[in-house]
């Protein structure tokens, strides 16, 4: 390191200049001292919830609140009502067992919990997600925040 | 502080691994001298070709592929030391500056992603799929299972593999070989032409600033599609630029060849990407017509081979399920319409902006070809470029449903692939400037 400092000072100092002045412009544009800041402050889990939101979108912070909260070991079924992808794979390194509870990811219901009328969600295929019924009053919530669900079925 | 640390050490195997012994590289290189990137360009080639081979031995309840690995790691640690104690002996520099910049962007990038670890919609339905295919334990026969079975799996099993052997085993960090793949490059293709280092800094990194964003590595393949093919251009430079005309026997075939079949296994639309180099090769005039048969022969058999193997995998064969299976002849004179093929253009127009450095690429190339109408490299680039516009018109002409949404989607990344053909113009363009510049101001000195 030093040798090549000492190749570089021996060669042209303004040249050393303009390329500090020129990285240090480039780590500024890509924010780079304030990733570098997070990299140190915020876990790994925490940043992932940033990124996925908490409930909206792949909803990942919702998800790792229901496997901490109710110590899950075992995948459940996702349904995402919203346009992102299905996000269960984040419980892919969970096992594999029957259950009868399932998760709502950006459910928004037209009227009432009790409500027969039309769902919702504009973006969601209803014919190709037919193993499930989408109305709340079939199931039992377990866990809601915002529009997303923890269920089992009654 | 941990985190921190994994991404350094991180880095360090993903260049160990890259890191062949230097007696290997000369069965690749027509050059005695090997310089680091080319070094580590061969490297991290030769790296990719072995995991493609790895991934058919993987399976759940044998460690094999990484014992091979593990053994590979320490031959290419042991001469990395070796090399490094011979540079010190000749008091050369501790640690090469191309490589302390390089180590420092990835680190810098890896940086980036560590807080975007958003996947794109492609990458988490089908991409991190097939990974998981591999970290659940399954193995290649377990792909007609995960979506989209029709894709190959090699940029999954690379993002696979140097997560699990990472300290912390996060996603991300198989992500961290991508940034790496694309900075060697765009190094290599920086060191095409004989630059001393500060030029050689500021060209790369201007070309690195023009195509950087962190979403290039949200999981899609297009990033390894598109460094993948700037290697194998770089090659086909040497090779127009062999010191003989017997090209047959230059040793950048061998290369050629092997980037050749780890295109194919990246994305469908890779192997027409080798077919527009091939096309493009076959009609330059520098090259007998021996040569040409032979690499008609070679890629030939590397399409074929992949096909069985897809077939013994009992992967379905088509490009891409869905729109292109309802592609009927009767309906051509529906699809191909004036109105159509004038949305693609607009759009096509939008790309070159988008992609800035595609257009500057083209820019580039024109001013070359008009200055200097001979240089066979410059037509076989034109060619390419021809080709590939054919190719881009042609992949959405023959799409049979409307356009819009799908040429909003798609078309950028295409095209970001098709640019890996050219960014070799602007280092060109640099040598030539330069040649130009310095030979106007000696006329000018006499």
């Amino acid at each position: 390191m030093f040798m090549i400092l000492y190749k570089i000072k021996k060669n042209n100092y303004i040249k050393i200049i303009i390329l500090l002045i020129g990285a240090f412009i480039i780590l500024k544009q890509i924010g780079f001292f304030k990733k570098f800041y997070f990299l140190f402050t915020r876990s790994y889990e925490v940043r992932m919830e940033k990124n996925y939101k908490y409930c909206g979108q792949e909803s990942i912070g919702f998800l790792k609140t229901i496997k901490n909260k109710y110590n899950i070991d075992y995948k459940i079924p996702i349904i995402n009502f919203s346009d992102s992808p299905n996000s269960s794979w984040y419980y892919n390194n969970l096992k594999n067992k029957d259950t009868n509870k399932v998760i709502f990811l950006n459910y928004f219901m037209k009227n009432s919990v009790n409500s027969r009328t039309p769902l919702n969600n504009k973006n969601f295929n209803y014919k190709s997600n037919s193993n499930f019924s989408y109305y709340l009053k079939d199931y039992k919530i377990l866990y809601q925040s915002l529009n997303c669900y923890l269920l089992e079925k009654k | 502080m941990i985190e921190t640390l994994s991404i350094l050490v991180h880095i360090f195997v993903i260049t160990i691994f890259c890191y062949p012994p230097k007696y290997l590289l000369t069965l690749f290189s027509d050059d005695s001298k090997i310089n680091i990137i080319e070094h580590l360009e061969i490297g991290i080639i030769l790296n990719i070709f072995l995991l493609l081979i790895l991934s058919f031995f993987f399976r759940q309840e044998s460690n094999f592929i990484f014992y091979i690995l593990l053994i590979i790691f320490l031959v290419n640690l042991f001469f990395f030391i070796k090399d490094l104690i011979d540079s010190i002996k000749l008091r050369k520099y501790l640690i090469n500056p191309e490589l302390l910049l390089l180590f420092f962007l990835v680190f810098v990038f890896a940086v980036d992603l560590s807080n975007n670890l958003r996947l794109g919609w492609d990458a988490q339905n089908y991409w991190l799929m097939k990974k998981l295919v591999f970290s659940d334990g399954g193995s290649i026969f377990d792909l007609k299972n995960a979506p989209m079975p029709e894709y190959p799996h090699l940029g999954s099993f690379i993002w696979f593999i140097y997560s699990k052997i990472s300290i912390l085993n996060y996603e991300y960090f198989g992500r961290i070989f991508y940034i790496y793949l694309f900075l060697v490059s765009i190094f290599s293709v920086s060191r095409i032409i004989k630059i001393h280092f500060f030029e050689f800094l500021l060209l790369t990194l201007s070309i690195i600033f023009l195509i950087y964003k962190i979403n290039l590595f949200n999981g899609y393949q297009e990033i390894i599609s598109f460094s993948l093919l700037i290697i194998l251009i770089n090659n086909f430079y040497r090779l127009y630029n062999f010191r003989s005309s017997n090209y047959e026997i230059s040793k950048k075939n061998i290369l050629i060849i092997i980037t050749m079949s780890i295109l194919i296994w990246i994305k469908n639309e890779s192997t027409v990407l080798i077919l527009i180099c091939l096309l493009s090769f076959l009609m330059s005039r520098q090259f007998k017509i021996n040569f040409k048969i032979l690499s008609i022969l070679f890629i030939s058999v590397l399409l074929i081979s992949k096909y069985f193997l897809f077939d013994y995998l009992e992967l379905p064969h088509n490009i891409q399920t869905g729109p292109y299976d309802n592609l009927k002849i009767e309906n051509f004179s529906e699809i191909i319409s004036i109105k159509r093929f004038l949305l693609i253009t607009k759009y096509l127009i939008f790309g070159f902006f988008e992609i800035i450095v595609y257009f500057l690429s083209i820019v580039l190339l024109v001013i070359m070809l008009k200055y200097n109408k001979i240089n066979k490299f410059n037509i076989f680039l034109l060619h390419s470029f021809i080709f590939s516009i054919i190719f881009l018109y042609s992949a959405y002409l023959l799409f049979p449903y409307p356009l819009h949404l799908i040429l909003n989607i798609s078309l950028n990344r295409l095209m970001f692939q098709t640019s890996g053909f050219f960014i070799i113009t602007i280092p060109l363009f640099y040598n030539f400037f330069l040649k130009k510049h310095v030979h106007k101001k000696k006329i000018n000195i006499k």
